[in-house]
């Protein structure tokens, strides 16, 4: 198992650091929370003509065929620059979907435009409400049109397709489908949500033509199969977003005075940031554990999803939080930056699924035997 | 280091040892031919019972000496670290005298840093050292001195020089522990056990050869003792494990090792002893309970992220990477690791982990991890300095304004 990414992997860091610093400020981050806008085009229009939406698919679908490792690399990167892009449900969700459940056909089809970021996809588990179980589920289908509601689907307003789950009386209780969402019998609705910089949706279907991916009740397996892929991938954004917030803190605390010294000479500002370095660097030892799972498709892969995702989640509510009390009462505006990586940090907390569900999940793992 | 050299110099050791490894010899007798042959420290200098081979060779000679099940030389306890400080700034006579009988075994040491006054604030120690004209007199206090009990030496910090400061008027000595004037009681825990000894030093003398290094350059050859200290940690387990043997040697070796780790047996339990959680959870059925199951999960996460950081940092080093704030980041999760399975193995054993011995949760051990973990925060830097250290080392925050930085004469202090 590796610690550190290789050469050609901190080239690709570099690269994608650089890149994100010129067309990726702050300042794009405000236009999107500021604006009507779901997205920021011209950047994603960019990172699409980097490749980065066809890093793991095959190149016999068009893609670039490379490791998780690289996409968990791009992924930190995103993460730190606070992106305001359908990368993550376009790449982690609805890119996994088919690569993990996919039809021959269903990769020929949707794949090659997932790669060069001609469609956007998204996936719609949730109903709103609680926790989604394939008992809560409402969704349903029947033959090949499906109807209900979903929410919040993130970058639902925006995307082209939808990977929808919905109740199935067979099997686990839940079956997946396609749905293209540029069809007459699905309306959306964009939803306010605490981190306006990444859109979210309620999308209705009311008979809308479906194509089932993967079999008929195996949909929950499924899903779940999908967090605990996507959760490394959103763990490593969660990691540099966490970082940004540290990065923000420290530069702020040096140039800040106050009773005739920096604040950064206080132990107390001291000894909250030294806790945001280790609660970072744990969260990222757990991301590497979880990159090499990923990327070797190891069996320990539910523990090392968990395991990246809860410290993950920790790490960023820790420093986002931490951040705007450093910057004290100009951090609880909304001029400073502070608030960006707070929603942010809120945001990927709860999306797909939040700590005491992966708790649950890593006890569960290994209670059935999957030594951590 | 080629392959090539690895090979012959593992040749040349197999050699060696088939020639000259006898069980039958007494652990001094066999220690002294691996002084003469520099088998037993090949990393050291050639002059100095060594062989100037490189650190990294190390793991390969052992493994030879696993294959016959040869004994090495003594390396448990501060020995090494007096070995390491004298080849570093001692003087030929030091090394003559006292090199040998470390690696024999023949003699233990301890180090005599820490005082009552100055836990975290090492360099602010107030044990003093006059000259008299013929020898060294020192007076004062010394705390949480593991072995001084059976120390034959101490590595001395005492100052010198009131008018410096403080940094500037300490100087290092040999102290022979065995004199009139070196007292030494041990030290009550919380947890009842006595692992550390508070030494009282009245009058004892220090003749003129054993100050190490210059007058005044004490502070400096503690950080050497210290860096080693820190880089010992992880090594002492491999070193230290029971070859299992039967034989006169062996038994010898058992019964060294035996008083060196007496101190630490406990230690275990000052980590939390997450080993056992799950196993406590099953047994006892509370693994059914929601609000448990998530607050183990939390502790195997955490530890987790320990143990996952701790090899990155090794992994790193093996890299050849520069040594970064791993020595702080791990003592802090640690430190968060035992609070936190001290409080799962209370929610797990519940009105049991309060009783100790044969009443209690498996032993009493559960109610030793609740009475022995906060010594983890503190022991070995607590964890604010911990925290200081990565915030002005990897942060580069500036330090906070101090006032002990003119003459120590003038410094505030603890009176004690």
């Amino acid at each position: 198992m590796n610690f550190e990414f290789s050469e050609e992997q901190n080239l690709l860091r570099e690269q994608a650091s650089g890149f994100l610093k010129d067309h990726c400020s702050t300042k794009v981050v405000r236009k999107i929370l500021d604006g009507d806008e779901s997205y920021d085009q011209e950047l994603w229009t960019k990172v699409v003509e980097m490749g980065w939406t066809a890093t793991v698919i095959p190149e016999e679908y068009d893609g670039l065929g490379m490791s998780y490792l690289e996409l968990c690399v791009i992924a930190e990167e995103l993460g730190r620059s606070l992106a305001p892009l359908p990368f993550s449900s376009s790449v982690y969700l609805a890119t996994e979907a088919l690569l993990v459940a996919g039809s021959k056909e269903q990769k020929e089809e949707w794949l090659p435009k997932l790669a060069s970021g001609s469609i956007i996809g998204c996936l719609a588990a949730g109903e709103g409400k609680g926790q989604v179980t394939p008992k809560s589920l409402t969704t349903s289908a029947d033959a090949s049109s499906l109807s209900g509601s979903k929410l919040p689907v993130a970058d639902g307003d925006i995307a082209d397709f939808a990977v929808v789950f919905a109740a199935c009386d067979s099997g686990d209780g839940a079956s997946t489908y396609l749905v293209d969402l540029n069809q007459s019998s699905v309306s959306r609705q964009k939803l306010d949500t605490i981190d306006p910089s990444r859109s979210h949706a309620k999308i209705d279907f009311a008979g809308a033509s479906a194509e089932l991916l993967g079999k008929e009740g195996e949909g929950w397996a499924l899903l779940n199969n999908i967090y605990d892929r996507a959760a490394v991938l959103f763990a490593w954004e969660q990691v540099g977003g966490a970082e940004t917030a540290l990065e923000m803190a420290k530069d702020y605390a040096m140039g800040r005075f106050a009773f005739g010294r920096p604040i950064a000479t206080y132990q107390a500002i001291k000894h909250k940031l030294a806790n945001m370095y280790v609660k970072n660097t744990l969260a990222k030892s757990n991301c590497y554990y979880g990159a090499w799972a990923l990327s070797t498709n190891a069996p320990e892969l539910p523990i090392a999803a968990a395991t990246a995702r809860v410290g993950a989640i920790q790490a960023y509510y820790f420093a986002s939080k931490e951040n705007i009390q450093t910057h004290g009462g100009m951090g609880f505006t909304w001029e400073f930056d502070c608030q960006f990586p707070y929603r942010r940090s809120k945001l990927l907390s709860i999306n797909i699924g939040s700590e005491p569900v992966w708790q649950e999940k890593l006890i569960k793992a290994i209670e059935t035997g999957r030594a951590a | 280091m080629s392959n090539l050299t690895v090979n012959a110099v593992k040749e040349e050791v197999r050699a060696w040892l088939q020639e000259n490894w006898d069980a039958g010899l007494s652990l001094v007798e066999w220690r002294n031919k691996l002084a003469d042959s520099g088998w037993g420290v090949p990393d050291w200098p050639g002059q100095w019972y060594g062989r100037d081979l490189p650190v990294a060779m190390l793991p390969e000679i052992e493994e030879e000496f696993a294959e016959v099940n040869a004994v090495g030389v003594a390396r448990s306890g501060i020995r090494m670290l007096a070995a390491a400080t004298i080849l570093e700034h001692g003087n030929d006579l030091h090394k003559k005298e006292f090199l040998r009988r470390i690696l024999t075994g023949e003699d233990t040491w301890c180090q005599l840093f820490s005082e009552p006054g100055s836990g975290s604030d090492l360099a602010g120690a107030t044990t003093r050292a006059d000259f008299d004209g013929e020898n060294w007199i020192v007076n004062g206090q010394k705390l949480w001195t593991t072995s001084a009990h059976h120390a034959d030496y101490g590595l001395l910090l005492a100052r010198t020089d009131w008018d410096v400061p403080k940094h500037q008027g300490l100087t290092y000595f040999i102290l022979d522990m065995t004199q009139p004037g070196v007292d030494v009681h041990q030290v009550k825990q919380m947890n009842g056990h006595a692992s550390f000894n508070q030494v009282f030093i009245t009058d004892a003398t220090v003749a003129p050869q054993y100050r190490v290094d210059e007058e005044g350059a004490g502070w400096r050859v503690a950080m050497t003792t210290l860096a080693h200290e820190r880089r010992n940690a992880d090594g002492m387990n491999r070193l230290n494990r029971d070859s299992g043997l039967p034989g006169a040697i062996y038994e010898e070796e058992r019964k060294e090792v035996a008083t060196v780790m007496e101190p630490y047996k406990w230690y275990p339990q000052r980590a939390g002893r997450v080993d056992l959680v799950m196993q406590r959870a099953k047994q006892t059925g509370r693994i059914e309970n929601a609000s448990v199951r998530q607050e183990i999960a939390k502790l195997l996460i955490m530890s987790k992220s320990a143990e996952w950081t701790a090899r990155r940092a090794r992994a790193a080093q093996e890299l050849g990477m520069p040594q970064g704030p791993e020595g702080s980041l791990g003592k802090l999760a640690a430190s968060n690791v035992a609070k936190q399975a001290s409080g799962v193995h209370t929610l797990i054993s519940g009105a049991d982990a309060l009783l100790t011995g044969s009443d209690g949760a498996m032993d009493g051990l559960i109610a030793e991890v609740l009475v022995s973990v906060p010594a983890v925060s503190i022991a070995g830097g607590t964890d604010e300095i911990q925290r200081n250290i990565i915030a002005e080392r990897v942060l580069g925050m500036e330090k906070e304004p101090r006032f002990d930085s003119g003459p120590f004469k003038d410094v505030p202090r603890n009176v004690v």
